[in-house]
């Protein structure tokens, strides 16, 4: 999966790196998945401008 | 008279004043200094000292050198690489302008991580920078050379970025002290970019007076970078700390710390009561999920950044920045944005439940003793990634957030290595920040230790 999608962006690889990488990645994104909170509906990316503004000394 | 290179900056920058010292005599001392030093550490890139700077302001005269990602017109700005190698810039950055009109002296750029893309302070084309402390131990990245010059007294501040922990890393492991600035707080305008939601800039000096006299001449909004804030910038460190909060995890220390770094957080705190702040005991917050979102950030963007030179010059990359690269172009867009979604939540988490009935959160920059270059190295072997993997946890989460952050020395290892901790505060409240950090530093000695020259 990570050397097709690799070559789709046309990244080269050296042979045995995308099983390497997919070794790694595949941890840190069950870890991402994991520690998801969970969020309203209607929240996008946009608001932390807003909050780091809200949040402020 | 002392060697007038050793002295603070603030300290510096008043003899000039008082026109104790001429601005010759004090480059002249930094240049003594570098001569000795840099065959051993490799700190400095270019060294090209300004005759002079006839803007008169708070740094007038100063020598500094900063980290060789911020461009100057008519200047080559490597940004630590071999794409960029003798590249000139075209026009200056925002904070080099700032300074300049400050009245500073750049007298030099500085070794980094190739693209500001790695912890340690390796770097494949330039040579790797070394802990002036121990040579044989990382100085610390990416913003290694910064962390490195002013540990060794060459110059008296130094510019870093701050991506994933790069101004407080070298700053712990040198044993100086560095601010990681709000986002949006210092202009990027003319600044090499690595990640557009978690890069920001901030200085590394002797003490928390002098980070405060070069993030006073930095800091503020600047038309050319639309993300900088219009808050105002205050830097004024008369008021006193006294009766100011600070919350600290003991037992996460106690859980998860490397004894010597526990002992080292207790200790500050100990510190900072004595000195009349108040402590408060609370949970910590969620470093590993924010630290694990941060990577995804951090992963994506600096990999979308990289794309045309990955497609067009893969090999031109020094090994360990192309391993680290190559990895974001795996990463599916949905998880890079829920990592942005999880962003302002995190944030108001953090706010609101850790700062709840404090001004600062004390923590370790790192939780580990300064590695050595080889064991973190390309021939480091089996244990170099893990090693490697533990430099960051404790500092990209700030990033992620956004907040700003001091990193302080805090004390030193039972090798005789620095040991940093950082106070993180709220959404621009770097002067804050600052002054908790000066009040721990007129209790404490930690940042007024130099290393030796052997």
């Amino acid at each position: 999966m990570v050397e097709e999608a690799l070559r789709l962006q046309r990244i080269a690889l050296a042979p045995g790196r995308a099983e390497r990488i997919e070794a790694a990645l595949a941890p840190a994104l069950a870890a991402a998945a994991r520690t998801l909170l969970p969020l309203e509906f209607e929240v996008d990316p946009t608001s932390y401008a807003l909050v780091l503004e809200r949040c402020k000394a | 008279m002392s060697d007038p290179a050793t002295w603070s900056l603030a300290e510096a920058a008043r003899a000039l004043r008082e026109r104790r010292l001429s601005s010759k005599e004090l480059l002249a001392a930094c240049l003594k200094r570098i001569e000795r030093w840099q065959p051993r550490l490799n700190a400095f890139v270019e060294l090209e000292p300004e005759a002079g700077n006839a803007a008169m302001g708070p740094l007038c005269g100063v020598p500094l050198a900063h980290k060789d990602m911020f461009y100057r017109a008519g200047r080559v700005s490597n940004c630590g690489s071999k794409i960029r190698r003798g590249w000139v810039a075209s026009a200056t950055s925002a904070a080099l302008e700032r300074l300049g009109a400050a009245g500073a002296l750049q007298i030099g750029t500085l070794n980094m991580a190739e693209f500001a893309y790695g912890p340690t302070g390796h770097n494949e084309h330039f040579g790797d920078c070394r802990n002036p402390w121990d040579t044989a131990r990382i100085p610390g990245g990416s913003s290694s050379g910064s962390g490195a010059a002013v540990a060794a007294r060459l110059v008296f501040g130094a510019l870093g970025s701050d991506t994933g922990g790069s101004v407080r890393l070298p700053a712990a492991l040198c044993g100086v002290t560095g601010l990681k600035t709000t986002l949006g707080r210092v202009s990027r305008h003319g600044a090499m970019p690595l990640c557009h939601s978690l890069d920001t800039i901030g200085p590394l000096a002797r003490s928390a007076e002098d980070c405060a006299l070069l993030y006073g001449a930095i800091a503020g909004f600047d038309a050319r970078d639309p993300t900088t804030s219009r808050e105002p910038v205050k830097a004024d460190l008369s008021q006193p700390a006294r009766g100011l909060r600070v919350a600290f995890s003991p037992a996460w220390a106690e859980r998860d710390a490397h004894p010597e770094v526990a002992k080292a957080l207790r200790e500050a705190a100990a510190a900072l009561r004595s000195a009349g702040l108040a402590l408060v005991e609370v949970e910590a917050p969620p470093l590993e999920p924010m630290s694990v979102q941060g990577m995804i950030v951090m992963q994506a963007e600096a990999s979308a950044q990289h794309a045309r030179w990955m497609r067009e010059r893969p090999a031109d990359y020094g090994s360990a920045v192309r391993a680290r690269l190559e990895p974001g172009y795996a990463i599916p867009a949905t998880v890079y944005l829920e990592a942005l979604r999880q962003r302002s939540a995190l944030l108001e988490r953090f706010c609101e439940d850790t700062l709840r009935d404090a001004d600062a959160f004390l923590v370790p920059v790192l939780n580990l003793l300064a590695p050595t270059l080889e064991e973190t190295g390309a021939h480091g072997g089996a244990e170099m990634r893990k090693v490697i993997g533990e430099i960051g946890p404790l500092t990209r989460w700030v990033n992620y957030l956004g907040v700003p952050s001091l990193a302080l020395p805090g004390g030193f290892d039972s090798r005789g290595m620095p040991i940093g901790l950082q106070l993180v505060g709220r959404p621009f409240a770097e002067e804050m920040l600052l002054r908790i950090g000066h009040a721990f530093q007129q209790a404490t000695d930690w940042h007024l230790r130099a290393p030796r020259e052997s």
